[in-house]
């Protein structure tokens, strides 16, 4: 009796320590602007590609291999933080005619699914809102890498690149001598909250 | 059509549109296609608008695109201001457009902006004092005066709007510049027939300018509506999405550049000049007024 009683407790201990190893394990992550990028890529004329970022990037992030159902990435972007290297064409993006940052302020993704594609490998589903806009679109997602960083803590950091049509978010103008297709590659880190 | 596009969309079409509907209105035999001439000038302005923008949905999703149903209002103004006839009161007018002002600014305002209730008594007052100075202007004097002041300030607003980064409000009081000026050519020959371009006698003018009677006329119904209505309102829809850093008071002096020529109504020019001097300080004051917002606008221009 006695030892039925230590191997019952003995298992409840062990359940307990892994379920907390499992939720330590889960970490979320508070995204830092600074080591952060969100880069655009356009077509310009039919005969290059326009590179352009957003300087202003929030939110949090979860990205675990065990438990991916639990993973969750949540990232809001300032549109008038749009920098394209030339304060007349930055003016130009954040007026009426593209972004329209007065009225839409952020540009965000909600992740609503994660499916593990492998190790470190995500297939992230979720509500891109872009120009008031708001759209389905599932996106690859590949963790780079998780370690201790500078100031303590720990960090962690992940990449996604998707292409998305400007004109599917209403933002039609100049159709033509600019692309419709806009190449988003998203550089995210994050420090453990 | 690649770079042109927007030229085309913002500029032949309105003007086709307004060409059109202006022939019509001048050479169709019938009396009643007679309010045509007035409903042009909006109509063309409604015509470029979806061809640049499309149909924006209704309410519009972006703020801005609500100067649409401001254009629709101005063509039914026109049309129901040049088929009144006898019933055509310049104090009951003046009462629909203040009242149409303040609709117009509660429109075009949206609840982002900050310090809303004063941005909209602004507005507001604007196109209210260029559809009473416009109005009577025309009323008295030739309508092709009144064509050239729209002309003149829609093509300030346009500046203005391009050289503060949006392109696309000033491609689209670039179109009312462009309905405007084939309203002029298209009136002109009627102009002369009536006596000296710019100085008509005030029964005829009154006539072509206002009421809508004479043949092909409601001009002025026309383009008091659209310069008074639509023009400080996209003003103000660029002041509202200005992200230049220029003042304020240079999309203010832009709205309201076609108000200055209330000077030739001073009693100076009025009374003692001849009919040509008091077109000509109307027009300067316009152009002045126009002149000092583009430059304003220009210093805080960046090329791309």
């Amino acid at each position: 009796m006695m030892r039925r009683g230590i191997f019952v407790l003995t298992v409840v201990v062990l359940g307990l320590v892994g379920w907390f190893a499992a939720a330590a394990k889960a970490e979320t992550f508070k995204i830092d602007d600074t080591h952060s990028s969100v880069v655009f890529r356009i077509k310009h004329m039919n005969v290059s590609y326009f590179y352009g970022r957003f300087n202003k990037i929030e939110g949090r992030f979860t990205l675990e291999d065990g438990d991916a159902a639990g993973n969750s990435i949540e990232i809001e972007v300032d549109a008038s933080s749009v920098d394209s290297k030339n304060e007349g064409r930055d003016r130009h993006l954040k007026s009426p005619d593209f972004f329209n940052a007065k009225q839409f302020k952020t540009i965000t993704f909600k992740s609503t699914a994660i499916k593990s594609a492998g190790e470190g490998k995500f297939e992230v589903t979720g509500d891109l809102t872009l120009h008031g806009v708001t759209k389905s679109v599932t996106v690859p997602v590949e963790r780079v890498g998780k370690g201790p960083g500078r100031e303590g803590g720990t960090i962690a950091g992940f990449e996604a690149v998707f292409t998305v049509k400007r004109s599917e978010f209403g933002m039609e103008f100049m159709n033509g001598p600019l692309g419709d297709e806009v190449r988003l590659m998203v550089g995210i880190e994050g420090a453990a909250e | 059509m690649g770079i042109y596009g927007p030229v085309i969309d913002g500029v032949v079409i309105p003007a086709g549109v307004c060409a059109v509907l202006s022939l019509a209105g001048r050479y169709w035999p019938r009396r009643s296609a007679r309010p045509l001439f007035a409903v042009a000038p909006a109509a063309g302005f409604v015509a470029g608008f979806l061809a640049l923008e499309g149909w924006p949905g209704f309410p519009p999703h972006d703020d801005w695109a609500r100067i649409l149903f401001v254009g629709v209002w101005c063509a039914v103004l026109a049309a129901v201001r040049a088929s009144s006839g006898h019933l055509n009161r310049h104090d009951v007018w003046n009462a629909v457009w203040v009242a149409t002002s303040g609709a117009v600014a509660w429109l075009l305002t949206p609840a982002w902006v900050d310090d809303r209730a004063f941005q909209m008594a602004a507005l507001g007052a604007s196109a209210s004092a260029v559809w009473l100075v416009l109005d009577g202007a025309m009323a008295r004097r030739s309508p092709v005066t009144g064509i050239a002041i729209g002309v003149l300030s829609a093509s300030a607003v346009a500046a203005v709007l391009v050289l503060t980064g949006n392109a696309k409000l000033g491609l689209l009081a670039g179109s009312i510049a462009a309905v405007l000026f084939i309203q002029a050519l298209i009136r002109l020959p009627a102009a002369r027939i009536g006596g000296v371009v710019a100085g008509e006698s005030a029964v005829t003018v009154q006539g072509i300018g206002s009421s809508g009677q004479h043949r092909g006329g409601g001009s002025g119904a026309g383009v008091a509506t659209i310069t008074g209505g639509l023009l400080p309102g996209l003003a103000y829809v660029g002041h509202f999405n200005n992200f230049s850093g220029v003042g304020w008071w240079v999309f203010a002096l832009a709205a309201i550049a076609p108000a200055a020529a209330v000077v030739g109504d001073l009693p100076p020019f009025r009374t003692r000049g001849r009919p040509w001097s008091e077109v000509a300080v109307r027009l300067s004051a316009v152009v002045i007024s126009c002149v000092v917002s583009v430059v304003g606008a220009a210093r805080g221009y960046e090329p791309v």
